[in-house]
């Protein structure tokens, strides 16, 4: 998974928002809001293209004290929303 | 995880304001060129945490539900006096219209702040410009319109 081009991520008081410019803004119109751990996601896969499992290694590598199972869940919930709101490539 | 997607619309922006005090959005419209452009843009607004002043850009609401991004040029007796920064319309907005003021931006993939020096100082040269910038407006209405009489005239005679 990848995210698309043209989306400006900025951080606000501890939150993340994101919204699509330039010609992306035609698609998208709407503003996506994260914490720290989205907004992780979020720079690797705007980045490059990622499997789950190399996105569940790079959180597991980063973060310490986190459950497998947690962060599976949590990659598998950010991915859906990206994917239902056409962010995902 | 707690990631939210919403689609604009000044309702939404009201709700998010009122929840997590933050919104942002693209740019739009002309109206507060040369800072910010259509699409280009992102800006942070944010519900206001102080009296709001001369030079604030505000969000307010306007008629059917649609939401403006202007500068406030002046205060009286409770009535804010707001201009686009590219707009040459006086608006006059109660204070009860004004939904967020404009605290961050994303300029040209650059972070701004509107507390900083050159923010500021662009914000008050563009507004003691305004009698200058206003009279290059007229001048170029006035070119446009003797163009457009003129074009009129020459297919008058080619007809």
């Amino acid at each position: 998974m990848k995210i698309k081009s043209g989306f400006v991520l900025e951080e606000v008081g501890g939150e993340y928002l994101a919204v699509a410019v330039g010609k992306r803004a035609k698609d998208f119109s709407g503003l996506v809001r994260m914490n720290g751990t989205g907004a992780y996601f979020w720079r690797l896969l705007a980045e490059r293209d990622m499997t789950q499992d190399e996105l569940l290694e790079s959180v597991m590598s980063e973060f310490e004290g986190v459950e497998r199972e947690q962060a599976l869940s949590d990659i598998l919930s950010f991915e859906k929303k990206l994917r239902d709101n056409g962010i995902l490539e | 995880m707690s990631e939210e997607i919403k689609t604009a619309t000044s309702d939404v922006i009201e709700q998010e304001l009122e929840r997590h005090g933050t919104y942002a959005s693209v740019t739009r419209g002309p109206s507060m060129r040369p800072l910010f452009r259509t699409g280009r843009d992102m800006v942070i607004i944010s519900r206001p945490s102080r009296p709001l002043r001369k030079y604030d850009v505000v969000v307010y609401t306007g008629a059917s539900n649609k939401y403006t991004m202007h500068r406030i040029i002046a205060v009286r007796d409770g009535v804010y006096i707001i201009r686009g920064d590219n707009t040459y319309r006086r608006e006059y907005v109660r204070a009860d219209r004004i939904i967020g003021i404009l605290t961050e931006y994303n300029r040209r993939g650059k972070r701004g702040t509107t507390d900083s020096v050159s923010y500021k100082l662009y914000s008050r040269i563009w507004h003691y410009l305004y009698p200058v910038r206003f009279i290059c407006y007229k001048i170029k209405c006035v070119l446009s319109r003797i163009k457009h009489t003129l074009l009129r005239k020459k297919t008058k005679t080619e007809e």
